[in-house]
């Protein structure tokens, strides 16, 4: 959860609701305090990464770090090889 | 962690504001806000797992990757955060930094936004306070302690710091866990000079979240039972309001708190005047 002061905007990250075989998305989402409106920004698929460990095969979900700034322009977004970053606009 | 949260968060994308006349928006199917891309870039070695990935100003942005030990065995770790101009990718500035080897891999590193374009950047027990311009305009070495842990006589523990900077950047607070006692040392520092401007000492547990520029936001000790604590510095602390039940709260600005709690995915919006306020009119639930 990331907050801009100066807009009274909130931003959040939401998950996939239930595991499924395939990857999930992750969605990006700005809440907005004055207008009362939640708007989606983008969505961001996660990651399966498959292990094996001890003869046993384990399974890591892993979504890319994210980072807003602080008057909510922009975006950035890190997986394991690329930099990403957006500008926000209205 | 991340992913219990973030499983957590994905409950529901309902927003709700709590007024007398009760209003639902939801999150919008496709985008309203554009996302437009600025450029893209490969990692750079070693920065696919960052302990940083952080906005110091709305136009610099913070990356640094994990600590590598330096070879032969070097007492030190070392690294580099790299500030990029959010406009063009290009790397701006590089900072280094070093710590123990025998230090965890956590709490090595602060970097955060303060007033005027101004950052800080904290490596070990190394303080620095950068200009607008990426200058360093002061500077401070923090006192950490170690002692062997009694249970591993391999085990080095360290005096672990924390940072946290009020919404417009104006205060400072470090947070010093001792590990040769239990005290927890809070320094509220001068974000012109670094130097103590008050110390408070406590033995309670640290439960800091967040900081304003008159208040401080508390964990409760046991967060399913008990609010958000909200308390004024100096001052004694009391519940944020009945519901503000969360794991995690910042403040919005100097009147308002985001509150993220469970077992529903929402987030409340709580006044700072918390359970003196209105509750029709300061709240509102999403």
């Amino acid at each position: 959860m990331s907050v801009a002061p100066q807009s009274h905007q909130i931003a959040f990250v939401l998950g996939p609701q239930y595991l499924r075989k395939k990857a999930g998305k992750l969605s990006v989402l700005i809440y907005d305090t004055a207008r009362k409106k939640a708007e989606l920004v983008m969505q961001i698929t996660e990651r399966i990464q498959i292990q094996t460990v001890g003869g046993f095969e384990i399974e890591g979900r892993t979504g890319p770090q994210i980072a807003f700034s602080p008057d909510l322009r922009s975006l950035a977004v890190l997986d394991d090889s690329t930099l990403q970053m957006y500008a926000l606009t209205p | 962690m991340n992913r219990l949260r973030i499983l957590s968060l994905a409950l529901s994308v309902t927003a709700v504001l709590c007024c007398c006349n009760s209003l639902v928006v939801h999150a919008a199917d496709r985008p309203l806000i554009q996302a437009n891309l600025r450029w893209s870039k490969p990692a750079s070695a070693g920065l696919g797992h960052p302990s940083v990935l952080k906005f110091v100003t709305s136009s610099k942005l913070a990356i640094a990757g994990p600590p590598e030990d330096l070879p032969g065995g070097a007492s030190l770790k070392q690294g580099r955060v790299e500030i990029l101009d959010v406009a063009t990718g290009t790397v701006t500035q590089e900072i280094p930094w070093s710590a123990p080897s025998s230090k965890g891999n956590f709490a090595l590193i602060a970097a955060l936004p303060l007033s005027d374009e101004r950052f800080f950047f904290q490596s070990w027990d190394q303080l620095m306070l950068f200009s607008a311009e990426g200058k360093i305009v002061a500077t401070r070495t923090l006192p950490i302690e170690s002692k062997q842990a009694d249970y591993n006589p391999d085990l080095t523990l360290w005096d672990i710091w924390r940072f946290l900077s009020s919404p417009d950047g104006r205060d400072l607070l470090a947070i010093r866990h001792r590990v040769t006692s239990r005290e927890i040392e809070e320094h509220w520092l001068s974000v012109e000079m670094l130097e103590d401007l008050q110390l408070r000492t406590s033995s309670g547990p640290d439960n800091m979240m967040a900081v304003g520029r008159e208040q401080e936001l508390c964990r409760a000790a046991v967060p399913k039972k008990e609010p958000i604590a909200i308390r004024t510095k100096n001052g004694e602390s009391h519940a944020l309001c009945p519901k503000c039940y969360g794991s995690t709260a910042v403040f919005l600005n100097e009147n308002q708190i985001v509150v993220s709690s469970w077992p529903r995915a929402r987030f409340l919006v709580v006044s700072t005047d918390g359970p003196n306020s209105s509750r029709s009119n300061n709240r509102q639930e999403g």
